[in-house]
Parts: C-alpha cells; sequence; structure tokens
C-alpha cells in the first residue's frame, strides 16, 4: 500500500473530525456541583435571546446544556447596533476587500454561591438554547427577553418566570408559580398545589390555560375583560362581590368586583389567572 | 401608656431602620411587663431573621407565635362559653325562683331522675359562675381585644417584612397577609402604595389593588392614586386604578379622573372601560 493511499482516508477522517468539531462547537455542556448539597437551592436565569428549559431530577448538580445558533430574523434593537449614530454623523467605514466573519461566539455566565445559582447570556445576535437540569425542590426565576419558550418540568420549588416574546410551560409543578407573558400563552400543569404562598398566571394578550390533579385544593380566581373563560371543575365560579352599602341620605351603593373564584376541593391558598383579552381554561386531570 | 403604643413604636423604628431610643415612660412600662419584653424581642427576631424558602423558623419564634395565637384561642372559647351560659342564666334565675329548699334538693340529688339531675347540675354550675362572673368579664373582654392587637401587629410585620422580599410569590404572601390587617397602619399603607408605584410584578402590582380596596378612605394617598394611574403604561394595572378610584375614590377625584386632561392619558382600552363603569347604576 502507498503512501497516498493511506494518507488519503486520514486526512479524510481528520477533515471529517474536524468538521464535525466545528458543528458540535455550537453546543457546550456543563456540570455544575453545589456548594451546600442537600440544601435549599436557588437558580436565576436571564437570557436575552434564546429558550431555557428546566427540568428536575433527584441529582444535586446542575447540568447545563447550551446551544447557540445565528439569529437570522428582523430585531428592532440589533438594527440600531449595526448602524449607530455618533455624534459627529460620520458616514459608515468601508469594508471593500474584507470578508464578514460571522461571529459564533456566546458569552454565559455561570455563577454559584452557596446553592445561588446565576446563569446569563447577555444581549448579543445569538440564540441560545438553554436546557438544565437541577434538583426537584429548586426555587427558580427565569426571564426570557426575545426569542423562543420558557419550558419547566419537574420541579417542585417556587416559580418565578417572565416571558416577553415566547410562551411559557410548566407541569409537573407545585408552586408557588408568578408567571407573566405579554401577547403569548401560559400553560401549567398542577400535580399538586403550595400551601404556603398564592401563585398567579398573568398575560396581557395571551391565553391562560391550567390543568389542576385530583387532589389540589384552592380557591382560583378569574379574571379576563375581554376574553372568555372555560372550566372544567365540578365547583362554579362565583362573583366576589364588594358590595359596600354607602348610605348617603337615601341613595345606596353596590360596587361588583370583577374577580370571579371558584374553591376546588374545599378551598386553598389563592391561584389568580388574568389576561386582558386571552381566554382562561382551567381543566381537571383524569 | 399602652402596651400598643410600645409596639407600633418598634414597629416603625424597624420599618426605618433606625434605633431611635425609648421615652422615659415607655422604658418604665417596659420594665414592669415581661410578657410586652418578649412581645418586642420575637418581632424584632421576626424582622431581622431572613427567611429563606424552605427554611423552617427557629423554635422559638415558632414557639412565641403559637403561644400567642393558642392564647387568643383559648380566650375567645372561653368568652363565648360566658356568652353561652349567659341565656341559661336568665332562664333560671326566673324558673328557679319557686322554692327548692336545700334539703329537697340534696334529697333530689340522692333520688336522681336525668331531669332533675341536669336542673341541679346546671343551678350548681350557674350559681358558681355568677358568683365569678361579673369581676372576671371585663378582665377577659380587655384581654380578648388586647391578645386581638397583638395578633393584627403581628400580622402588620408579617406582611412588611415579606413585602421586602425578592422573590415575588413571597411579596404576594405579603399582600395577602396585608389583607388580613385592617390597613390600619400606615407604615404598611404607604408600603404598599411605593410597591405599587416600582414593583416589576404585575400580579403583585394588581394584588396590592385589590388589597387597597379594603382601605376605609385613600386620605392622602388619594392624589398620589390619581398621578400613578395617569403615568401607568402597564394595562392591566392601569385598568385596575381606574376601577379602584371608581369605585372607592372621593367624588373629587373622581370628577378629576374623567376629566377631558385626565383622559387623555389613559389607554384607549382602560378609557371603553371607564364608559362601560360609567353605566354601573345608582339604586
Amino acid at each position: 500500500m502507498n503512501k497516498l493511499s493511506v494518507t488519503l482516508p486520514l486526512t479524510l477522517i481528520a477533515m471529517l473530525a474536524g468538521s464535525i468539531q466545528l458543528a458540535n462547537a455550537a453546543e457546550k455542556t456543563y456540570s455544575l456541583p453545589l456548594s451546600k448539597p442537600g440544601e435549599p437551592v436557588s437558580i436565576e436565569v436571564e437570557v436575552y435571546r434564546g429558550s431555557v428549559t428546566l427540568v428536575g431530577y433527584k441529582g444535586d448538580t446542575i447540568e447545563i446544556s447550551a446551544t447557540t445558533s445565528v439569529f437570522s430574523g428582523k430585531d428592532d434593537d440589533l438594527k440600531k447596533v449595526k448602524a449607530p449614530k455618533n455624534s459627529n454623523n460620520n458616514p459608515a467605514r468601508s469594508n471593500k476587500g474584507l470578508k464578514s466573519v460571522k461571529s459564533q461566539s456566546t458569552r454565559l455566565e455561570i455563577e454559584e454561591k452557596n446553592n445561588d445559582v446565576e446563569i446569563s447570556s447577555e444581549f448579543s445576535n445569538q440564540h441560545v438554547d438553554l436546557v438544565i437540569k437541577v434538583p426537584q425542590r429548586s426555587s427558580i426565576e427565569v426571564e426570557l427577553h426575545k426569542g423562543g419558550d420558557i419550558s419547566i418540568d419537574g420541579i417542585s420549588g417556587s416559580l418565578e418566570l417572565e416571558a416577553y416574546g415566547g410562551m411559557i410551560t410548566a407541569k409537573n409543578i407545585s408552586g408557588p408559580i408568578v408567571a407573566e407573558t405579554g401577547q403569548t400563552d401560559i400553560v401549567v400543569s398542577f400535580s399538586n398545589f403550595d400551601k404556603t404562598s398564592p401563585s398567579s398566571l398573568t398575560s396581557h394578550m395571551g391565553n391562560v390555560d391550567i390543568t389542576l390533579a385530583k387532589k389540589v385544593a384552592a380557591n382560583v380566581n378569574v379574571q379576563t375583560y375581554q376574553g372568555e373563560i372555560f372550566s372544567g371543575l365540578d365547583k362554579d365560579f362565583v362573583v366576589i362581590d364588594e358590595i359596600k352599602k354607602n348610605k348617603k341620605g337615601k341613595k345606596q351603593k353596590i360596587v361588583l368586583g370583577g374577580i370571579m373564584q371558584a374553591k376546588v376541593n374545599g378551598g386553598g391558598q389563592a391561584l389568580s389567572l388574568t389576561s386582558y383579552s386571552g381566554n382562561l381554561y382551567i381543566r381537571k386531570a383524569k | 401608656m399602652t402596651n400598643q403604643e410600645i409596639i407600633d413604636w418598634k414597629i416603625a423604628s424597624l420599618a426605618d431602620n433606625n434605633s431611635s431610643e425609648l421615652s422615659a415612660e415607655m422604658q418604665s412600662h417596659l420594665e414592669k411587663n415581661s410578657q410586652l419584653q418578649e412581645e418586642l424581642l420575637f418581632i424584632e427576631q421576626f424582622w431581622t431573621n431572613d427567611v429563606k424558602p424552605l427554611v423552617m423558623p427557629s423554635d422559638r419564634v415558632d414557639a412565641n407565635f403559637y403561644q400567642m395565637l393558642s392564647r387568643a384561642q383559648s380566650t375567645q372559647q372561653h368568652s363565648s362559653q360566658q356568652e353561652t351560659a349567659l341565656p341559661l342564666n336568665n332562664y333560671h334565675s326566673s324558673s328557679k325562683e319557686q322554692t327548692i329548699s336545700l334539703m329537697e334538693k340534696i334529697k333530689s340529688w340522692f333520688m336522681p331522675t336525668p331531669l332533675a339531675q341536669f336542673a341541679t347540675l346546671t343551678l350548681v354550675f350557674v350559681l358558681g359562675f355568677n358568683l365569678n362572673q361579673a369581676p372576671n368579664n371585663e378582665k377577659n373582654n380587655a384581654a380578648y381585644s388586647g391578645l386581638q392587637e397583638d395578633i393584627s401587629s403581628l400580622t402588620t410585620v408579617l406582611a412588611m417584612s415579606m413585602l421586602k422580599k425578592d422573590s415575588a410569590s413571597e411579596r404576594l404572601s405579603g399582600v395577602a397577609y396585608s389583607r388580613q390587617t385592617d390597613l390600619s397602619n400606615p407604615l404598611l399603607v404607604e408600603q404598599l402604595i411605593e410597591l405599587l408605584a416600582r414593583d416589576k410584578s404585575t400580579s403583585v402590582r394588581l394584588a396590592i389593588i385589590n388589597s387597597l380596596a379594603e382601605l376605609k378612605s385613600f386620605g392622602s394617598f388619594e392624589q398620589q392614586l390619581l398621578t400613578m394611574t395617569t403615568k401607568e403604561e402597564n394595562l392591566l394595572v392601569q385598568i385596575e386604578l381606574c376601577r379602584l378610584l371608581l369605585n372607592y375614590g372621593s367624588v373629587e377625584i373622581k370628577t378629576l379622573l374623567t376629566a377631558q386632561e385626565n383622559m387623555h392619558y389613559l389607554q384607549p382600552e382602560v378609557r371603553e372601560f371607564i364608559k362601560a363603569q360609567s353605566m354601573i347604576s345608582y339604586i
């Protein structure tokens, strides 16, 4: 066998390996041990553009998988960055003879101190998809500015979620949960319901859709101004009236509130669902 | 000088984060009252204790809190027993004026029929109770009121503490606790309105607006609420602020809100909402 017949396959293999390496450069994984295993965990995630998925598991480390891709959509903020105005109004610099370098670097900061974990991805033209495995007992706070969705699965700690562009979905949780979206939906499935603190799901224009396990006991409060309310509960929703009878002379005034409530399984902590124009769906798990 | 005045001083000093000195009169009152000293210590510990989720309060804080609650509950039960006993007293004092000599009574006790035995037992109970009733009644009512005030103060402390937490669900809990007080503490109301102006969570802000509806009168905060309404950018919050002022505000503030120059600042959906609200009729 001559040298060429040996060298060529090896070169091809090396090139293939190199290309695989390049393709995988956009995905990185990290395993973060906790300072105090077994103790309460607090996780704060802030992503400018991308998606965030958090999955609860029985382990005691934080497993982070970050995948980046170039954002190719329109972005008003990005346009401003590309064409900054300076005080002298100088014309854009010439790029003749230069080639465009696609930035594939992702700045992801991860900090941990005494079981308080902070994960943040700054403003950039990269779309960052985070999949994070966390201890089930973790308390979570997520803020996602643009891009995709926030997804939560199997976490029993408190949840504070804000998504300005995408949906919020959460399943197998017990809360307390405080979630807010602008124009998109919030979909939550409760396997249990926390008895110590109230929960609230608010969407300005999107729908709010919840499913309650059979054993969940809660006071479900609903309020929508232009949407509809659909309920699969056995208990009816009744109006909570703030009836104040102010007798001034011969006049009486009765003030009616805008909130309706149903006590599920005898009632419990408050679970408030609010949307300006979206519909509210309250389902019972089978 | 009352215990409540000293507790109010303590809450105010903790809220303002200053360690102002007790007056001589307060100091003298406090020195004579070891129970009040324990209560102040409990309030201070609760306020400064950095409670994290899933961490239970210390045994001492727990014991103090539940001791006070159980005293309130037992006093309440004792009071309701007294109220139940009073009608029996009135009934028996009229029916038993027919003479039953002591001997016959003792005889019937030894020859009991069920009815006679019951009547005898009741008479003994009521007579013995009445002998001690009058002087203790006022004392028990005062103790009950005092404990109610203590619990209201503790709930206020709890609410104010929770409202400062970083987590939105804890702040929501703080708002829920504030609804259990009568919002008589101006520091609590001030804190709620401050949070309403700057909290980043729409859910918390909406809950605060619901809580403020419990106020008997907005007083000096009314103008502040109006200003907040006209400058508010969050649609849900602006609507609810309008509802609050329209339902519970003074006539002057409603006139100001619906005046042309202020309506101009409201979002179109809110203006439509106000038009719909104006259809609520007077009886």
